[in-house]
């Protein structure tokens, strides 16, 4: 152990200690060229030569001494067991002090390609616990590990909601839809005037077209009675009839005894009347066949009277149903109208309301349809952030792979990354965030060119 | 005959949005999901007006503001840039390319339809 950390703490003599030696060297081969060969020459030139022998050695056992005292702390410093882990601490590192920037000929050229990590965690070590406030040793592969994950999560956030606003602003469209038709549908069953004079109009329309069928079937009932009045007629006719009946029964009656009378009288008159008797005989049978006769006309016109009779109560009957019915009818098309009134200043009541929602909900759809921009919005923001840890990500990767080159490690130039960063802005939030307070006043909505 | 609106946006709940708001409006909306989509879209339709984000991927608004404008059949459909840069030199690069007018996101519904019944085709 004690070899390699003398091993590891020797330095190679720098070029620059040897700098009056060949100054002094230089200066002699000039003076010789331009004075030539001379004794005196000679000696300034031994002198000349002497005096940068004695420089250079006074300086390499000065930097020697120098260099030993500078390693001192260094070699007490080197670890004798594992040092501690130290938890990460998020704190934002300061740039490192000049005398931790690796030297320009990098150490790993003449160190075994194993070793070099072993060596490079030695030396940061050992940084470490002499500048222990100022590192914290693992930053860059603990970043390497984190910021992935960090970037992959972003990347879940931004589909997730992508996903979820699409899908309710397809919710959306349809609902959208849906009212805007239905609300059309209830205006144009309104005759698309909400107001009272259309419905006005369509009652009054209604109850004159109702009063025609009144008018119709009061025109039916007066046909009615009229017919009633001629079938009353008839039951005087079949009066006149029951008399002239009877005046043949009369005729027959007499006729009878005309022939009776005659008959006698032709018997008185003995041979001379026979002839008599038998016109008389005839006249008899006539008067028999008379009264047959008026008997069954007697019959016959009884009969008529009765049907007649019963006719006309029947019709008398439904005479007065009809009127009753009529009456109804006119009641119920008054309340009907009525009704139908109350409905349509209602309806016109709820078409002015519904007119009002409308628009109402118009505007509530506006501003949603302002509310459901955000997304655009924030994918963009989050993408930037995104980008931009990949960017680190990377860098972080490139240092990676040049600490296995021993290439050595710049340090990053923040106010450039700031710049790169601004530049990917598209919103103007993000630039106002960045800026922090530069609140540009946002401009107009739209411009027209 | 209703006129027909190409919208070109990567948010698809922006399109959505935009084409809610149209609809509405009674137009018809076709939409494309960037520069290169919606120049395949453009394939010989009648469109009235082209409504377009700045900041796609594949292909960006001005880029395809600019092939609209070689298109011989589509020089003068009007275009509207609808985006979130408000920034001075964007506009400029805008008008320069040939757009007609510059939204900034979140549009409002009333203003946009204005402008597009402003400018759009007869």
């Amino acid at each position: 152990m004690t070899t390699s950390r003398a091993d590891a703490l020797t330095v190679r003599m720098p070029l620059w200690l040897l700098s009056p030696l060949l100054l002094g060297a230089f200066g002699t081969v000039t003076l010789l060229v331009a004075a030539g060969p001379a004794p005196r020459t000679w000696l300034a030139a031994v002198a000349l030569l002497s005096l940068s022998v004695v420089l250079s050695w006074r300086s390499r056992r000065g930097f020697q001494s120098e260099l030993a005292a500078a390693t001192a702390p260094l070699q007490e410093a080197l670890p004798r067991e594992p040092l501690p882990e130290l938890a990460p601490a998020l704190v934002a590192p300061e740039p490192p002090p000049e005398s931790i920037v690796p030297p320009a000929a990098c150490r790993c050229q003449d160190t075994a390609p194993e070793d070099v990590e072993a060596r490079i965690r030695e030396a940061e070590a050992a940084v470490h616990e002499a500048y222990a406030c100022r590192f914290i040793p693992n930053l860059d592969e603990h970043s390497a590990r984190i910021l992935p994950l960090w970037a992959e999560q972003i990347g879940l956030v931004q589909a997730q909601t992508e996903e979820a606003i699409t899908s309710l602003t397809m919710s959306f469209t349809e609902i959208v839809r849906r009212l805007t038709h239905t609300i059309e549908q209830s205006q144009a069953l309104t005759g698309g005037k909400a107001d009272e004079r259309g419905f006005a109009e369509l009652s009054r329309g209604a109850e004159e077209q109702l009063g025609e069928v009144i008018r119709s079937l009061s025109a039916i009932l007066a046909l009615k009675d009229a017919l009633f009045e001629s079938i009353q007629q008839l039951t005087g006719f079949m009066d006149e009839l029951k008399e002239m009946a009877e005046d043949v029964g009369d005729i027959a009656d007499q006729t009878r005894m005309l022939a009776f009378n005659a008959s006698i009288e032709a018997a008185r008159a003995g041979d001379h009347g026979r002839g008599f008797a038998v016109v008389a005989g005839e006249v008899r049978k006539l008067s028999e066949r008379s009264g047959a006769i008026g008997q069954s006309i007697h019959g016959r016109v009884e009969m008529v009277n009765e049907a007649i009779v019963k006719t006309v109560q029947d019709a008398k009957r439904f005479v007065s149903q009809d009127q009753e019915a009529i009456a109804t009818a006119n009641e119920t098309i008054s309340r009907v109208i009525a009704q139908f009134n109350t409905a349509a200043l209602s309806l016109g009541e709820s078409s002015r309301m519904l007119q009002e929602e409308g628009r109402v909900i118009q505007q509530e759809i506006s501003s949603l349809l302002v509310s459901m921009q955000f997304q655009d919005r924030t994918g963009q923001i989050l993408s930037h952030v995104r980008d931009d840890m990949r960017k680190l990500i990377g860098l972080l990767e490139d240092y990676a792979a040049k600490r296995l080159r021993a290439e050595s490690l710049p340090s990053i130039d923040t106010e450039r990354w700031l710049d790169e960063l601004k530049g990917t802005y598209s919103t103007h939030e993000q630039a106002a965030l960045h800026d922090e307070g530069q609140k540009e006043a946002l401009a107009a909505d739209i411009t027209f060119f | 005959m209703s006129k027909t609106i190409l919208i070109v946006d990567d948010s698809a709940s922006l399109r959505q949005v935009v084409s809610i708001t149209l609809s509405n409006a009674g137009y018809e909306v076709v939409q494309a999901c960037d520069g290169q989509d919606a120049l395949t879209k453009l394939d010989g339709r009648k469109i009235h007006l082209i409504i377009s984000d700045v900041n796609m991927p594949r292909m960006d608004g001005i880029t395809f503001l600019k092939q609209v404008k070689q298109n011989p059949g589509y020089r003068f459909t009007p275009v509207i840039m609808l985006t979130t840069e408000s920034a001075e030199e964007k506009k400029k690069e805008g008008q320069a390319a040939g757009a007609k007018a510059w939204v900034v996101k979140p549009f409002q519904p009333e203003q946009m339809l204005v402008a597009v019944q402003k400018l759009i085709l007869p």
